[in-house]
C-alpha cells in the first residue's frame, strides 16, 4: 500500500504540520471545555454519553471508512473491474446488520450504563471465562487493526512526501499526535477531530473524482477500453466470483458492524432519536464514499493500463500526480487528498486505541485486577496500557510484515467470533454461557488455522466457517445441555428488561 | 411495568424486505456476458445493483424511522445525563 505522490515534498509537510497542530488544538479544546473527564470512565470513554447527531455520524464515518478506502479500493477496482462494486452493498449491509442489534443493545446501554462491549458480555453470561475470552479476542483484533493502521500512516506520509519524511518519521509523528489528543480528551476529542477528518476525506475523494471525470475521460472511454482487452471486468461474477460477493457482503455485514470500536459508538449517543439520524446518513455514505473511490479505479483502467498488480497499488498516487500537474487548484488539492487519507487512517486509529483501552480499564483491570479501583485508576490503567501496546507495534510497524492482507483478514476473522454472545445474547434467554465459551474459541482457533493455510472451502472467507461452528456450537450445546433456572431467571431479567 | 419497545428484528415485514433486498443485491441474476449491455460507459448490471443497494438504504431509512422505538431514554435518561453508576445492582 505504497503511496507515491513525488511532487508534494515540503508543501507535503506543511500541511501535515498544520493538520498536526489542529488536531492538537481540538484536543486541548475538549480537554478545557471539560477538566473533570479522567475522574469518571463515562466521560472519558464515551464523551460522557452526549455526543450529538453530526459529532456522531462523523465518529461512525471515521470508524468505518479508513484510509484503505481510498488508497486500497480502487487499485482492486482497477483489477478486478466491475465486480468490485461490491465495495458499495457491502457498506450498506453494516448499517442492516446493526438494525438486529443496536435498538436492544441503545437500551440496555442506557439501563445498565454499559461501557464496552464486553460490558455488556459480562452483565448477560456472568462468566468470568466469556468475558475474558471476549476481552481477549477483540484486543487481538483492535492490536491487529491498529497495526494496519501505523504501517499505512507511515507509507502515506512517506508517499505523500516523496520521502522528504521517513516512514518510521511518519509513523512516530502521527502516534504522538494521536495519543496526545486522545489523553487530554478522551473521546469528545476523537470524536471532534474524527469530523474534522471526515470532512477533509469526502472533500479529498470528490476532487479527485471531478478531477479523474475530466482530465483521463469519463465512464464511456474505460468501459470502450475494457471491452476491447478485458471484457471480464465488465461482466458480473459468476461461479467463484459470486462466491466470493457473497461472502464479503456477510464478512463484512457482520464483522464491521461489531467492531468493538462501533459498538462503543452505540452507547455514546445522546440520545435514541441522535443514533437513529446518525445510522440513516450513514446508510447512503457508501454511494459517496465506496462508490466514488470505485469510479477513480474503473476511470484508471483506460487511464493507466496495463499496470502489474504491484504497480496498480500506486494507482491513486500516479493519479494524483497526474492531476497535480494540471494547475495550482489540483495541486493543493491533491495535497489537500492525501492529507485527508492520513486523518482518515489516524482517525481510524484513535478510535481503535480508545475502545483498546476502555476494555482494558474497565473489563480488564477494573473488574478482575483491582476491583476497589477509582475510576481515575482505571482510565490512567487504560492509557498505560495503551501506551505500551502502542510502543510494541511501533516497534513491529517499524519493519512491516510483508501481508498487510493477511493481518487485515485475521483481524475480521477473530473479531466476528464475538457476535453469537454479543447478538444472540440479546434475544435467547436461554442462551448456555459454557457453549458460548466453547463456540467463540472453536471458532476462533478454527479461522485462525483457515487463514494461516490460506484454506477457503468453496471460497468462503474462514472466519464465516468459524462463526457457523461457533453458532452451531452455541445452538446445539445450549439445546443439549440446558441452562440452569437461575442463569434463565437472569437472562430473563436482563434482556425482558423486567425490574 | 414492561418497556414499550418497538424493535425491527421482531418484525416480520422487516425480515422480508431485508431477505429480498439482499438476495437482489447479489449478482446471480445476469448472464454472464450481462456487461455488453450498457448505459453512459456503465453496465447495465451494475447499475441495477446500485439501484438494489439504494432501495436497501431507503429502506433501512424506513425502519429506523417507524420500526425502532423504545423508551429507554425517558425511563433512564437521554441526552447528556450520566451519572455514570452502573443500576444493575438490582439485577
Amino acid at each position: 500500500m505504497e503511496v507515491e505522490l513525488a511532487f508534494s515534498g515540503w508543501s507535503g509537510i506543511f500541511v501535515l504540520v498544520m493538520y498536526g497542530v489542529l488536531m492538537l488544538g481540538v484536543g486541548v479544546f475538549a480537554f478545557l471545555r471539560n477538566r473533570g473527564m479522567r475522574e469518571s470512565l463515562d466521560e472519558y470513554y464515551l464523551g460522557g454519553r452526549g455526543l450529538g447527531v453530526m459529532v456522531l455520524f462523523f465518529t461512525f464515518f471515521a470508524t468505518q471508512y479508513s484510509g484503505n478506502t481510498v488508497i486500497g479500493y480502487p487499485p482492486t477496482a482497477y483489477r478486478m473491474g466491475y465486480q468490485y462494486l461490491v465495495s458499495v452493498p457491502f457498506f450498506i449491509m453494516i448499517i442492516m446488520v446493526y438494525l438486529f442489534f443496536a435498538p436492544r443493545l441503545y437500551a440496555l446501554g442506557r439501563r445498565f450504563s454499559l461501557l464496552t462491549p464486553v460490558d455488556w458480555i459480562e452483565l448477560r453470561f456472568r462468566s468470568k471465562k466469556v468475558s475474558v475470552l471476549a476481552a481477549i479476542l477483540m484486543l487481538y483484533g483492535l492490536a491487529n487493526y491498529l497495526l494496519e493502521q501505523f504501517v499505512a500512516i507511515g507509507q502515506g506520509v512517506s508517499g505523500l512526501t516523496g520521502g522528504t519524511i521517513p516512514y518510521q518519521v511518519g509513523v512516530i509523528f502521527f502516534i504522538v499526535i494521536m495519543v496526545a489528543y486522545s489523553w487530554l480528551g478522551g473521546m469528545r476529542s476523537v470524536a471532534y477531530t474524527d469530523t474534522i477528518q471526515g470532512l477533509a476525506l469526502l472533500f479529498g475523494v470528490f476532487t479527485l473524482l471531478i478531477g479523474s471525470l475530466y482530465y483521463f475521460g469519463g465512464l464511456p472511454s474505460a468501459a470502450e477500453y475494457m471491452q476491447a482487452n478485458s471484457p471480464e471486468k465488465l461482466n458480473p461474477p459468476d461461479g467463484a466470483g459470486l462466491m466470493r460477493w457473497f461472502s464479503l457482503l456477510v464478512l463484512v455485514g457482520i464483522g464491521a458492524a461489531i467492531y468493538p470500536h462501533a459498538v462503543q459508538r452505540i452507547f455514546s449517543a445522546k440520545s435514541e432519536a441522535t443514533l437513529k439520524r446518525s445510522f440513516i446518513r450513514m446508510a447512503y455514505m457508501p454511494f459517496l464514499t465506496a462508490g466514488v473511490v470505485f469510479m477513480v479505479g474503473i476511470i484508471g483502467i483506460a487511464a493507466f493500463p496495463g499496470l502489474s498488480t504491484a504497480d496498480s497499488e500506486q494507482l491513486v498516487g500516479m493519479m494524483a500526480n497526474a492531476l497535480a500537474n494540471q494547475n495550482a487548484f489540483f495541486y493543493w488539492a491533491m495535497v489537500l487528498l492525501f492529507g485527508g487519507v492520513i486523518a482518515a487512517i489516524v482517525s481510524t486509529a484513535d478510535s481503535v486505541l480508545l475502545t483498546f483501552s476502555s476494555i482494558i480499564s474497565n473489563d480488564l483491570y477494573g473488574r478482575y485486577i483491582k476491583p476497589d479501583a477509582s475510576e481515575y485508576q482505571k482510565v490512567l490503567a487504560g492509557k498505560l496500557v495503551g501506551l505500551v501496546a502502542v510502543v510494541i507495534l511501533i516497534v513491529i510497524a517499524w519493519y512491516p510484515p510483508a501481508t498487510l492482507y493477511q493481518i487485515f483478514v485475521l483481524k475480521f476473522e477473530v473479531l466476528i467470533q464475538v457476535a453469537p454472545a454479543l447478538i444472540l445474547g440479546l434475544y435467547w434467554t436461554r442462551l448456555n454461557a459454557r457453549a458460548v465459551f466453547i463456540g467463540m474459541l472453536a471458532g476462533a482457533v478454527m479461522a485462525g488455522v483457515f487463514t494461516f493455510l490460506g484454506y477457503r472451502p468453496l471460497g468462503i472467507y474462514s472466519g464465516l466457517w468459524g462463526l457457523l461452528l461457533n453458532t452451531a456450537i452455541c445452538v446445539v450445546g445450549t439445546l443439549m445441555a440446558g441452562t440452569d433456572a437461575a442463569s434463565r431467571e437472569h437472562a430473563r431479567k436482563v434482556i425482558g428488561f423486567e425490574y | 411495568m414492561k418497556p414499550r419497545m418497538s424493535e425491527p428484528v421482531r418484525k416480520r415485514r422487516v425480515w422480508i424486505g431485508f431477505i429480498v433486498l439482499f438476495v437482489l443485491i447479489n449478482p446471480w441474476y445476469f448472464a454472464s456476458d450481462a456487461g455488453s449491455t450498457r448505459l453512459m460507459g456503465i453496465p447495465l448490471w451494475a447499475l441495477m445493483i446500485l439501484g438494489a443497494s439504494l432501495a436497501l438504504s431507503i429502506f433501512i431509512t424506513w425502519t429506523i424511522n417507524t420500526q425502532w422505538r423504545t423508551d429507554s431514554d425517558e425511563r433512564y435518561g437521554g441526552n447528556d445525563h450520566s451519572d455514570g453508576i452502573r443500576r444493575d445492582e438490582e439485577v
